[in-house]
């Protein structure tokens, strides 16, 4: 059962390099070989929802899987483990990643050379597979640098000048932030002698107490690159550039699962050095909050609808932060909650958007027109989700994170959340009304949207209102992966 | 004192900082591109300097006392090849914005 883990990682990686053999000039007809690539995309994917199936009771019992690769022992090779930690990520990634692959289907029918970005599409998809299952922080790394080489590949797939400009922005931030994160792990080997987490955390108590000045710069570091990966304040002006011009499968995949993916790391990693160490010191609520508040303020002002979404991302990433930084059990129950509710509700906004910029030819939210109605009340469920109202999923989990901040006596920091709240309001609600306005000009001819682009969205609307009337489902798997995963 | 402070790992970890630095200051894609790969051998040495001990020889076969630590190495060929393709990437990347915006200098390259 437990061979299944590599399967997880080995299934997209495969796919990725016999994808890439379509992208090979050949005599296939156009047509034939675009079936032959969706049906073995969607193949693929299939199977890995499978096998995360055939997982999930045991995970969800509260067990934890692991495989030890070669049969070595897991202090001399690597391990993979998955728990309920990680399976709550890997889930909503599979999922997203299958969503978005259905919608590239038609969305990205154009773009030349289609065999290249199903290749690093599935890459991409290896790449969070291997970061969310690894045990080894070296191959946390190696899994990591897939990942972003992936994505700065796919951000250059819309072929316009501005798309190399961001993916080069994001590669040189990338790179350091990498290279960072390689620097924390030597340090780690030097003082512990060991990749392995699990060894590392039996070793790290002792260390701490003899001499906890490298740790810390361990831990600064490990910091700073999760931080650049998920866009806390300082280091966010890569992000607006990069999630903006991406496709807006890519855009969805980037917001909703690329930014968690860095969260999940941060978390995993900060088990290393004790249960709640990222709360020992409020610099990580800080941050958490002045992201908030600057994300949102930054998003009031965008005239770009992919662009003021991307901001908001910016915002909600700052409030995952702060209920991490808060570090009480039902805050970071709350924060994990979010992180699932946020990667569906802003993946469904993202790939919405891309239909209604399809639809309306414009990416200006002020000259927004022509949006289907279906699409129209994805977008308006959608975007009350993240202002939080209550039947919606948004709001359970901002709930939880504001009880947790005023049970831990930070009711300022609640204020801040709530004002943000009602910031998000405002930039939201700009773009519903932009899309609920009936145009004065004359209609011209109104594009269709085909299924493949449609379905995606109201699949996505449709979990984020059954996870918001029914919460408790999320969050006892939140709580459920705070009790496992912390060990 | 000269006995221990020029060593792989201080020599590393100052060619890290001098790379970082650059990516910071420097204006021009190619100089950038060139600090990237300067903070990356940095690290490098770096990790093949933690493994070093004097006098010690290669662990392949038996008949040896004193051995360096062949773990770091072994690394570090994963991340030459990672650093590899960065490189290219990011040379490739900076074809395309000197065809597009006709100047290398990231201060010029905007919207």
């Amino acid at each position: 059962m437990s061979e299944l883990l590599v399967g997880m990682v080995i299934t997209p990686l495969i796919s990725a390099f016999l994808l890439s053999l379509t992208a090979v000039s050949h005599r296939v007809p156009h047509t034939v070989m675009m079936r032959i690539r969706n049906t073995f995309s969607v193949l693929a994917l299939t199977a890995l929802v499978i096998q995360l199936l055939l997982l999930a009771p045991r995970v969800l019992s509260g067990e934890v899987v692991t495989y030890t690769l070669g049969g070595w022992t897991p202090f001399m090779g690597i391990a993979l483990r998955l728990d309920a930690l990680s399976f709550m990520v890997a889930a909503v990634s599979v999922v997203v990643s299958f969503l978005g692959m259905v919608y590239s289907f038609s969305y990205m029918e154009h773009i030349r050379g289609l065999g290249k970005y199903d290749a690093f599409y599935f890459l991409m998809v290896a790449g969070i597979m291997g970061v969310l299952l690894t045990r080894d922080i070296f191959n946390m790394y190696v899994f990591f640098e897939i990942l972003s080489i992936s994505v700065y590949i796919l951000i250059t797939t819309g072929e316009k000048k501005e798309n190399y400009r961001a993916s080069l922005k994001y590669l040189i931030l990338g790179s350091v932030s990498s290279a960072f994160f390689l620097f924390a792990v030597g340090i780690t080997y030097a003082i512990t002698g060991s990749l392995n987490m699990d060894h590392i955390a039996q070793v790290m108590p002792a260390i701490m107490e003899e001499d906890p000045f490298p740790v810390y710069i361990i831990f600064s570091l490990i910091l700073g690159s999760m931080g650049v990966k998920s866009g806390l304040v300082p280091l966010h002006f890569w992000l607006p550039d990069a999630h903006s011009m991406a496709p807006s499968p890519v855009s969805a995949l980037l917001s909703g699962i690329v930014l968690k993916i860095s969260i999940y790391g941060l978390l995993r990693l900060s088990f290393l050095f004790g249960d709640s160490f990222l709360a020992s010191d409020s610099v990580l609520m800080i941050v958490g909050v002045v992201t908030v508040v600057v994300g949102s303020v930054l998003a009031l002002v965008q005239k770009d609808l992919k662009r003021m979404l991307a901001y908001s991302s910016i915002s909600q990433v700052g409030l995952i932060m702060t209920g991490l930084g808060i570090g009480t059990d039902l805050a970071v129950q709350g924060a994990l909650f979010h992180v699932v509710n946020h990667a569906l509700m802003k993946s469904g906004l993202f790939l919405c958007a891309g239909v209604i910029i399809h639809q309306s030819r414009s990416r200006e939210i002020s000259r927004i027109s022509g949006v289907s109605p279906g699409m129209a009340l994805c977008f308006v469920i959608l975007s009350l989700g993240i202002v939080g109202v209550p039947p919606l999923n948004g709001f359970s989990s901002k709930l939880v994170i504001l009880y947790g901040a005023v049970e831990a006596h930070y009711t300022s920091v609640a204020g801040v959340i709530v004002l943000a709240s009602v910031l998000s309001c405002g930039y939201y609600f700009r773009v519903v009304q932009s899309v609920l306005t009936p145009r004065k000009w004359k209609r011209t001819y109104n594009p269709p949207v085909p299924w493949t682009m449609s379905f995606p969205v109201y699949f996505l609307t449709a979990v984020c209102v059954f996870l918001g009337v029914f919460p408790l489902l999320g969050l006892s798997v939140a709580e459920l992966a705070i009790l496992v995963g912390g060990g | 004192m000269s006995l221990h402070l020029v060593n792989g790992i201080t020599i590393g970890i100052v060619l890290f900082l001098i790379g970082v630095f650059g990516c910071m200051t420097q204006r021009n894609l190619i100089k950038i591109v060139l600090c990237l790969d300067i903070m990356f051998l940095g690290l490098i040495l770096f990790f093949v300097g933690l493994g070093y001990t004097e006098g010690g020889t290669a662990p392949i076969l038996g008949g040896y006392s004193v051995y360096v630590d062949p773990l770091p190495q072994t690394l570090m060929l994963t991340t030459v090849v990672v650093e590899l393709s960065v490189t290219s990437l990011a040379l490739a990347l900076a074809i395309r914005v000197y065809e597009q915006y006709k100047t290398l200098d990231i201060e010029e390259v905007r919207t």
